[in-house]
């Protein structure tokens, strides 16, 4: 009996084309990753303006400006987009015959559209915010002074650049625990405590906090949140690493 | 022939656990293959080693000629159905079967839709709202319409009632008929779907221990029934691999009858009649029979 091996036909579909179908997977179910999140988005916004509301009506004679820092809401809120469409599309993918690269890279092209899809909603609400003299209550949201890039098109880099860092550190942590499991991501956060606890005392022991005050203070938020990028990269980048020798498990 | 899936020398070892030992086989293009064996035994993990979603500790594995590891070449044309999988977060089938067709370029929808209706799945409830039954639905859907030229099942049944089996059993054969390619099922119920299978892979403890044609192997044994005197008079000498009294009366299953073999106890006024293949793996791999019975 004469054996041969089956050979590849050339016209399947390969490389390039699955990591764009990947980026489309984590978008064929809107809802959860783009609805979701504009309705977290339009509740905080709505419950802050019932607040200002409800504090014009009481307080007497001037109420200074209303600054509102509940964008981190929608910020952090993408750190769990980001978790989830790790975490729970890798095994599935692995299913559809998606190599860990593709899915990956698939994945963050789709937290890239995904940044600036949000980005854009985050926009104008911003835009009608300026409009309406902050929905003609004062009350600043969008452009609150302690996250303030200047300009409308800065404030939307701004919104992007969180967004992005955001979904890349969730994905990042994901891969920890795809790879490891909880175990992954109690060493991952016990690591990062440490890292955190050395800054201080270097920081401490070094009599360096009126120098990082004054840097935190001359900073603005567009170069802080720019700054953010370096570890969002770095963790997006060991995320890759991780998944590379991830396997599916349960 | 030719060969889809080579594996040499396999071996996958979990810390001092080896799941797979040592595994040597050919998997030939566009035949049916049951993997089979107890739980445990390494049929999942044989499949993940073969589908790149597991790292061999030693040993080769080809498939479609090449390392299936991080290979989408090779990847892009196999569908893996596993008894566990996951799915993404707040999916609903209607989601998996549209995403579907993005990954399997034979994805055929009218034939996913015409499963949808048999196995009365509902499209849009969420799946972790789904019963056993109708989750294992959405992956015997994936694996028959995804066409795949190679295409695993991991007891694709679970929850599924009979009812529901059948269909599955039926739509392989029938779409296996028009559309022929490759397919790795493994499963407990041996005897549901040894009609289907060409090939059988039996595999215990992580070692491989009967890789035969179904027919072959069905050929290897025999059940002789009859007085005790009688049938101990005839097997005297031969190898006996199980034996039932009821009364006077005896059954034994024995290896191999030869055509003269066959007449000799026909002349004798013994009962010759075929083994099931659940019986002869249980009988030849001494494995109790209630592990295999105890399955639904």
């Amino acid at each position: 009996m004469t054996t041969t091996t089956a050979t590849l036909t050339p016209h399947r579909l390969e490389s390039p084309h699955r990591v764009v179908s990947v980026t489309r997977l984590l978008f064929a179910n809107p809802f959860q990753i783009l609805v979701l999140p504009m309705i977290i988005l339009v509740g905080v916004l709505l419950t802050n303006i019932a607040i200002w509301v409800l504090i014009k009506s009481v307080a007497n004679g001037t109420v200074p400006a209303f600054q509102t820092g509940a964008l981190a809401y929608v910020i952090v809120y993408s750190i769990i987009v980001g978790v989830q469409a790790i975490s729970r599309t890798f095994p599935f993918s692995l299913g559809f015959g998606v190599t860990r690269r593709d899915f990956y890279f698939g994945s963050l092209i789709a937290f890239v559209i995904l940044a600036a899809m949000y980005t854009v909603v985050m926009t104008i609400l911003n835009l009608f915010e300026i409009a309406t003299n902050g929905w003609w209550l004062d009350g600043h949201m969008f452009t609150p002074i302690f996250f303030d890039a200047g300009t409308v098109p800065l404030q939307s880099l701004l919104y992007f650049v969180s967004l992005l860092v955001s979904l890349f550190v969730g994905a990042g942590v994901a891969t920890f625990y795809v790879r490891w499991k909880s175990t992954g991501v109690v060493c991952f956060f016990g690591g990062l405590t440490v890292l955190i606890v050395a800054a201080w005392a270097i920081v401490t022991y070094t009599h360096n906090w009126p120098a990082v005050f004054a840097w935190l203070m001359n900073t603005g938020a567009l170069e802080m949140v720019a700054w953010m990028l370096v570890p969002a990269a770095a963790i997006a980048v060991a995320g890759f690493f991780n998944l590379r020798r991830a396997t599916p498990k349960g | 022939m030719t060969t889809v899936v080579e594996v040499n020398g396999l071996t996958k070892r979990y810390g001092k656990f080896a799941a797979v030992s040592d595994a040597n086989f050919a998997v030939a293009e566009n035949r049916i293959y049951g993997l089979l064996g107890r739980n445990g035994a390494g049929k999942t993990t044989i499949m993940q080693l073969l589908t790149g979603q597991q790292f061999a500790t030693h040993g080769t594995i080809d498939v479609f000629g090449e390392s299936p590891v991080e290979n989408a070449r090779v990847l892009s044309n196999i569908c893996f159905i596993k008894e566990s999988q996951s799915y993404p977060e707040d999916f609903k089938p209607k989601h998996v079967f549209k995403a579907a067709p993005w990954f399997f370029s034979n994805w055929d929808a009218a034939f996913a839709e015409r499963l949808v209706k048999e196995f009365r799945l509902p499209l849009n409830r969420r799946i972790k709202k789904l019963s056993r039954g109708q989750l294992s639905a959405v992956g015997v859907i994936i694996g028959l319409a995804s066409r795949a030229p190679l295409t695993f099942f991991d007891e694709p049944y679970l929850g599924l009632d009979a009812v529901a089996r059948q269909t599955f059993y039926d739509r392989l054969l029938e779409d296996y008929a028009e559309h022929p390619r490759t397919v790795i099922l493994s499963t407990h119920l041996i005897d549901e779907v040894s009609n289907l299978l060409e090939h059988v892979l039996v595999i215990d403890e992580g070692k491989i221990i009967i890789d035969q044609p179904t027919d072959e192997l069905r050929g290897s044994a025999a059940v002789i029934g009859g007085t005790t005197s009688a049938v101990d008079a005839f097997v005297a000498g031969r190898p006996i691999l199980h034996s039932e009294s009821l009364g006077s009366f005896t059954s034994v299953t024995v290896e191999h009858l030869s055509a003269d073999d066959r007449k000799r106890a026909t002349a004798a006024g013994l009962e010759l009649s075929p083994v099931s293949l659940q019986q002869l793996i249980v009988r030849k791999t001494s494995i109790p029979e209630t592990e295999f019975g105890a399955q639904s």
